[in-house]
């Protein structure tokens, strides 16, 4: 029987953006065609609607009667066609479902921002959304009966396809936000009942919290237990399928583009820039609420190059699948920068490390996308990165954390560590350890105390970010300046105008390329309106390759620099191999 | 664009530390800049606009007199007719049983505060007279 090809709107309205399938939105007996459209061997990430498969309470549907719920025929037809199924399950409100996904059973308050505003999307159809609040204990009690029966029917089904945790949230202000980021009447009552634990050990007669601060971290706590708490649920009860939480960031999902998506304001030059913002944060962008037509030219290649093709293999890595389609091996992230307390509420005076010293805007200058910041530090052998320089906090610093630092040198390592706030113990330790195996030491005075450790090729930094932070921009702008060159960072500096985005990656060589020992790609894209130029010294360990094909942009090569023109949407992709120094 | 054909500005406060702040304000363009809200503040009230005590809204504002005066001053600023302001729990209320984006506009001009910049009204009446 010859099957419709189905339309390109209904193909927009099922399949968002970066192959998410929203299985809901179309009849099952439709699933086969409708992922056949896309070829084959795709990562098709699937979240799971839970409030399409609550029945009533402590019931759930999976084929039972609506045969949209049928999440085995799903895998199956997905496996069948080549496809890598990787399923989502919600932790957070999901802003692309009515209520947020939670049961309209259990759905009573709603999720508020931060100001206090209600949590409203807007999806590419222009419907709007609300957000319910995951505060609720009969939201939880709910979540946790219902991925205990998923869980038996992944079981009874045999579906071995891995499931993720989905922390879906917005990006503001150069921050990650998850919808757990709620300040809902419900979520203030929760808190006083923590604070009333907590308070317990504290005199009677003594307020509590002391001070703003310390309300903010009990709040970071709070959220960050709750959080927790459902993650903890997903990963007893789906033990052979999980894969661990990821953040998810939606364009466009944002308060702030709440009014600009309403009057139909949102433009893609703003999503690009956001798009780039949130490729230096440990998250997931995803453009599921942009409507299609929004996402043309730049914009369009850059979710498919940057988001499809390489953030989300690189975080979607499975224990479970294995893929080895993708081209690229990651994002090249030369630098990682730890910093735990990195939540921000709007109005606080609090900075990160990384801010207060002067290092984040050093690197936005002169390593512009070619780092990551990260909220947390999860140590795995197989997914430490020796090309990257790891750059600590003291405050963050426990004793585990310190071992793992300690295996990293010692792997062959470079770490910076500010010693501010660093635990007394700790930092005796970290004395010893270069003492009893006789490490290489050198202290010097450059606007504040460094210690330089060396132990073959691992390399430790330590710095005094207390007196670091008091100096002006441009001493600081020194200081990681000379700081930076004693840690062998082979990078490519590149002049641009002021639009010009651009996307280091990390890519697998051929059998053609073996004399190089890395491979990296640049994608350059101009989503400004004008014409634009960028310049490329050619320095002595970084071989052009090759060009891919210019898309309204060319290029030539004169002596000692690559010349790049961009047309107005123009993107162009170059090749490099690269030598040691 | 219906609504918003007379480029009317929304905006919504809260109160804060013993003060009002704008969280929000936005035309049919989207978002006003902050460049402009700067320096209208700094224009009304002949200072500097603190940032630092809420740095995620325009103010402050010690009344909700001298907010709606800020709001009249943004009016004439940017030539819009009206602004309609609501404070953080009438947007809630305004928003809580709107589905769709035409009629979330609607809502907010039927349940806000609607300030009209009566000089552009003054000028459409001068028109009338004399064309």
């Amino acid at each position: 029987m010859q099957k419709k090809s189905i339309t390109a709107k209904d193909f927009d309205i099922i399949f968002p953006g970066e192959n998410w399938f929203l299985y809901w939105k179309t009849s099952s007996t439709l699933w086969e065609a409708k992922l056949a459209e896309i070829g084959r061997g795709k990562r098709i990430i699937i979240p799971i609607n839970w409030a399409l498969h609550h029945a009533e309470l402590g019931k759930y549907d999976f084929a039972t009667k609506k045969p949209e719920t049928d999440l085995a025929k799903l895998n199956r037809v997905a496996i069948k066609l080549g496809h890598l199924p990787q399923f989502l399950c919600p932790l957070t409100p999901a802003p692309f479902i009515q209520n947020g996904g939670v049961p309209h059973e259990v759905a009573t308050t709603k999720a508020t921002d931060p100001n206090g505003l209600m949590y409203t999307t807007v999806d590419p159809e222009n419907s709007i959304f609300h957000l319910y609040s995951f505060f609720d204990p009969k939201v939880y009690k709910s979540f946790q009966s219902f991925v205990s029966a998923l869980a038996k029917y992944f079981e009874a089904e045999k579906i071995s396809s891995p499931v993720w945790g989905g922390v879906y949230g917005y990006f503001q202000d150069g921050q990650f936000y998850s919808y757990l980021h709620d300040r809902s009447k419900l979520f203030h009552t929760s808190f006083a009942r923590f604070i009333s634990i907590k308070k317990k050990n504290i005199p009677i007669d003594e307020t509590f919290p002391r001070s703003q601060e310390e309300e903010l971290a009990l709040i970071h706590e709070f959220t960050a237990t709750m959080q927790e708490l459902y993650v903890g649920t997903c990963q007893e009860s789906l033990s052979s399928n999980w894969e661990g939480p990821i953040n998810v960031a939606f364009l466009g999902a944002s308060p702030n583009d709440t009014f600009n998506r309403v009057t139909r304001s949102d433009n893609t030059i703003d999503h690009s820039r956001t798009l780039f913002d949130m490729a230096t944060r440990d998250i997931i962008p995803s453009s599921i609420l942009i409507s299609a037509s929004h996402k043309t030219g730049v914009l369009k290649l850059e979710l498919d190059e940057i988001v499809s093709n390489t953030l989300i293999p690189a975080a979607f890595h499975s224990s479970v699948s294995d893929d080895d389609n993708t081209e690229y091996s990651g994002p090249l992230k030369l630098f990682t920068l730890f910093d735990f307390a990195s939540i921000l509420e709007p109005g606080s005076d609090a900075k990160l490390t990384w801010i207060k010293t002067g290092l984040l805007e050093h690197l936005k200058k002169e390593y512009p996308w070619s780092y990551i910041l990260k909220n947390s530090y999860q140590n795995d052998s197989n997914t430490e990165d020796y090309s990257s320089v790891y750059c600590f906090s003291g405050k963050d610093i426990n004793e585990k954390i310190y071992k793992n630092i300690i295996k990293f040198l010692m792997n062959g390592g470079r770490i910076i560590l500010d010693t501010a706030e660093l635990d007394s113990n700790i930092k005796r330790k970290i004395e010893s350890f270069f003492i009893e195996n006789s490490i290489n030491t050198t202290s010097l005075f450059f606007h504040c105390d460094i210690k330089h450790a060396s132990l073959g090729d691992g390399k430790m930094i330590l710095f005094d970010g207390a007196v670091l932070s008091t100096k002006q921009s441009d001493k600081k702008n020194e200081f990681w300046t000379k700081l930076i060159t004693t840690l062998s960072v082979i990078h490519l500096p590149i002049k641009y105008g002021p639009d010009i985005c651009f996307f280091w990656r990390k890519r697998f060589d051929n059998t053609n390329e073996l004399n190089y020992e890395e491979v990296r790609k640049l994608n350059l894209y101009n989503p400004s309106s004008y014409k634009q130029y960028v310049q490329l010294p050619m320095i002595n360990n970084f071989v052009l390759i090759k060009a891919g094909t210019p898309k309204y942009s060319s290029f030539t090569t004169a002596r000692n620099e690559i010349n790049v023109e961009l047309l107005p949407g123009g993107s162009i992709d170059l090749d490099f191999g690269i030598y040691s120094p | 664009m219906g609504i918003n054909d007379n480029n009317t500005i929304f905006g919504i406060y809260t109160y804060h530390k013993l003060a009002y702040y704008f969280i929000h304000l936005f035309n049919e363009d989207g978002q006003l800049d902050n460049e402009t809200l700067d320096a209208t503040y700094s224009n009304f009230f002949s200072i500097s606009r603190p940032s630092k005590i809420y740095s995620h809204g325009i103010g402050p504002f010690n009344s909700i007199g001298d907010l709606q005066k800020y709001s009249f001053n943004l009016c004439q600023t940017l030539k819009s007719q009206e602004i309609v302001i609501l404070s953080v729990e009438k947007y809630n209320q305004a928003v809580d049983n709107v589905f769709n984006s035409e009629k979330f506009l609607q809502s907010l001009l039927e349940q806000g505060e609607t300030i009209h910049n009566i000089d552009i009204g003054k000028n459409n009446i001068w028109n009338r007279i004399f064309t």
